[in-house]
């Protein structure tokens, strides 16, 4: 039975949805707005509620993948000395700068990526997307702001939130010192009711998953992610979401299924391999297999309290799966696999994203031992094909799931 | 009933026939760049061997790298499930076992029901792999058969420290050049390789009976190095290249 992907109705909204936020991410500048580089786990929110634009240049490393070209700008950036083990987003963003820069006069990215006014960077989620940051704040010459939120052990909530308000309070300062523009925050509090809407529908969707067959994958829902990433705070995310669920209702009510005749149902980590996507989701939809969650996918649950609304962001925003502690990490992974009901697990061991690839072998064993269910380890980089072995790859992935279709 | 398996390896293509679960035909080819003729030529070498013709065979499994260039065969299963299965049939006590091949080298935990429970395979890198070993028997102007023999004459190995094929080669150039005996050279290569395949080994909770497969298991220098390195007692069956293709042929005569 040969696996027959089903188009979303709604894609005509998602794919419009997208090209909004990256043509006002392009004019921003000819209206007078400010742009500001953020990463992928940031309060956005002050930003839209401050009428600055955030720009997620994780996005234009994630694109660079599907479109095949981290390859060529990675060696502009290894060219210049970068190691090859270097997060190939952020090599894909510093290749685009220096080959810009190489051709001389071209230096707004080529009409890729906007020039940032202000570089918002954070160290939750990683190390690697700030130093990119700092780079190309050098390179222009532009103020940066980095949130710092170091590892958290639960015994320290408590400071740690009161570390992360103060930072808080001091990006507030730092905003509209460089910009001009006052804080509202009646304004913020609506912003982040938007949020708080956007992520609620979020979750939603993915809990269509959770349906045995699956109505909707991973693979589906890293390409569905992209509004809750870019236009969360804003009407544009609640609106679209709002369409993809009444379309999966829809879905469920004609009993619609992502992969006809599913057999298997498997958890994956961490960020999925871009420029294969299709691959993958065939290679599984022709097994019989769906990839039913993952934290990547997941990341998005906020649930803004307006009433205190500096409080609610260094609450919400401190944390992230990428900052807990090994067990706690593990913890969340196990929770995710029991709820949607996984056969097994598989993490990917990406050079390029060393924060979730850290421990891997020894979280396999751990969530293994503990659930009595297996998981495999592959071997690629989320963008660049020269770390990407088609071969090797298949064969583990064949071998996987005939050992779990042979005990079932 | 008579049925086939194929095993079309990065090195080696090995093929095998079974008259109700009786071995009465086998061969072992090197796969060379056209994978579909070679498998073409194993299999009308064991049809004569066995005396037989291609109709009396309903089911052929091919597994290897080269599974889906088998034209003839019924089904293709991974070289893990196929391994795992005929080294069932050979040691049926089995628990574990670590197959050392061309460009992979796998280790496989099987439960008390013989099914396959957990297995890994070695990372990117071709070192600790049979491939490593044919090249470094080149230069030190070896046939990888001879090296077992070699690897006795020394009583300690060289100290070869680079996890990589390319820069393993090097060292072993250099060594060369400092005039340090061959035999040594070659303990040090086994020692090597047993250091990274025991690392990948340790990965699982390795339970014995534990038995070594692939061709490399035919060199007894990397399996006496590897035992010390794990400090476990090593099983090697009497064919050990020919296990995946016997697991084939079994699973073909389940089907
Ligand atoms: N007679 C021998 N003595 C010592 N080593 C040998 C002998 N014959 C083969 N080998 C080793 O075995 C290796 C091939 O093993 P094998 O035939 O199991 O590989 P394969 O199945 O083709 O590879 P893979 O499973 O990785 O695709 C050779 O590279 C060589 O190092
Ligand atoms: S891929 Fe990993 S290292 Fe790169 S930006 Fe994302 S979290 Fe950071
Ligand atoms: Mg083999």
């Amino acid at each position: 039975m040969a696996f027959k992907k089903i188009d979303f109705k709604t894609k005509g909204f998602l794919k419009k949805t997208m090209e909004d936020y990256n043509t006002q991410a392009m004019n921003a500048h000819a209206q007078g707005i400010p742009v500001a580089w953020v990463t992928a786990v940031f309060p956005v929110e002050l930003l839209y509620a401050m009428d600055i634009f955030p720009y997620y240049p994780e996005n234009f490393g994630a694109a660079s993948g599907t479109h095949r070209r981290t390859e060529e700008l990675s060696l502009i950036a290894e060219r210049r000395g970068y190691s090859n083990q270097y997060c190939s987003y952020a090599k894909a963003g510093l290749g685009l700068m220096y080959g810009n820069a190489e051709q001389a006069g071209k230096e707004d990215f080529g009409g890729e990526m906007p020039q940032p006014d202000l570089l918002l960077p954070s160290n939750i989620q990683c190390t690697p997307l700030g130093k990119w940051f700092e780079i190309t704040a050098k390179y222009y010459n532009k103020p940066l702001f980095l949130m710092d939120s170091p590892q958290i052990e639960a015994s320290s909530w408590e400071s740690q939130k009161a570390y992360f308000l103060q930072q808080i309070h001091e990006l507030v300062a730092f905003l509209e010192t460089s910009t001009g523009r006052k804080l509202d925050l009646d304004r913020l509090c609506e912003v982040l009711n938007l949020s708080t809407q956007a992520c609620d529908l979020w979750n939603q969707v993915l809990l269509f998953a959770k349906n045995k067959p699956a109505r909707i994958t991973y693979w589906d829902a890293c390409i569905l992610m992209g509004p809750i990433v870019c236009w969360r705070g804003r009407p544009e995310a609640v609106h679209y979401y709002t369409e993809l669920v009444k379309e999966l209702e829809e879905r469920a009510a004609s009993d619609l299924v992502a992969v006809e005749g599913e057999k298997i149902r498997l958890y994956w980590d961490h960020i999925p391999i871009w420029p294969k996507m299709r691959y993958f989701a065939e290679f599984f939809g022709n097994r019989q297999t769906s990839i039913v969650c993952s934290l990547y996918t997941h990341s998005w649950a906020y649930k803004f309290d307006a009433a205190h609304p500096l409080e609610t962001l260094a609450e919400s925003y401190m944390r992230e799966f990428v900052n807990y502690r090994f067990d706690q990490r593990v913890e969340k992974k196990i929770k995710l696999m029991r709820e949607y009901e996984v056969d097994g697990f598989i993490f990917n061991l990406n050079d390029s994203c060393k924060p979730n690839s850290l421990a891997l072998i020894e979280k396999k064993n751990v969530i293994s031992e503990r659930l009595g269910i297996p998981g495999m380890l592959l071997e690629a980089d989320m963008c660049d094909p020269r770390f990407f072995a088609e071969g090797p790859i298949q064969n583990r992935m064949e071998s996987f799931l005939e050992m779990i279709g042979s005990k079932k | 009933m008579l049925t086939a398996g194929l095993d079309i390896g990065s090195v080696s293509t090995n093929a095998v026939l079974l008259a109700n679960g009786k071995l009465i035909a086998s061969v072992i080819l090197p796969s060379g760049y056209n994978h579909q003729e070679t498998a073409e030529r194993a299999w009308q070498m064991i049809l004569q061997q066995g005396q037989a013709s291609a109709a009396q065979l309903k089911t052929i499994v091919a597994t290897g790298y080269g599974r889906y260039n088998v034209p003839f065969a019924s089904k293709q299963i991974s070289e893990i499930s196929c391994i795992a299965k005929g080294a069932r049939h050979w040691f049926p006590d089995v628990r574990t076992v670590i197959d050392v091949g061309g460009q992979d080298s796998k280790v496989i935990k099987l439960d008390s029901e013989g099914y396959v429970a957990d297995f890994v395979m070695n990372d990117k890198c071709a070192a600790g792999t049979g491939r490593f070993i044919e090249v470094m028997a080149q230069a030190l102007q070896l046939e990888v058969s001879a090296l077992e023999q070699e690897d006795l004459l020394a009583a300690s190995g060289a100290q070869i420290s680079s996890i990589c094929t390319v820069f393993a080669e090097s060292e072993v150039i250099s060594l060369i050049g400092q005039g340090v005996a061959r035999p040594k050279i070659v303990k040090g290569l086994h020692q090597a390789v047993a250091s990274r395949v025991g690392s990948l080994a340790k990965r699982l909770k390795l339970e014995e009976p534990l038995l070594v497969t692939g061709g490399v298991a035919k060199n007894q220098g990397v399996v006496v190095a590897l035992a010390a390195e794990l400090g476990l007692k090593l099983l090697v069956p009497e064919e050990p290249q020919l296990v995946g293709a016997l697991g084939a042929a079994l699973i073909a005569a389940q089907e």
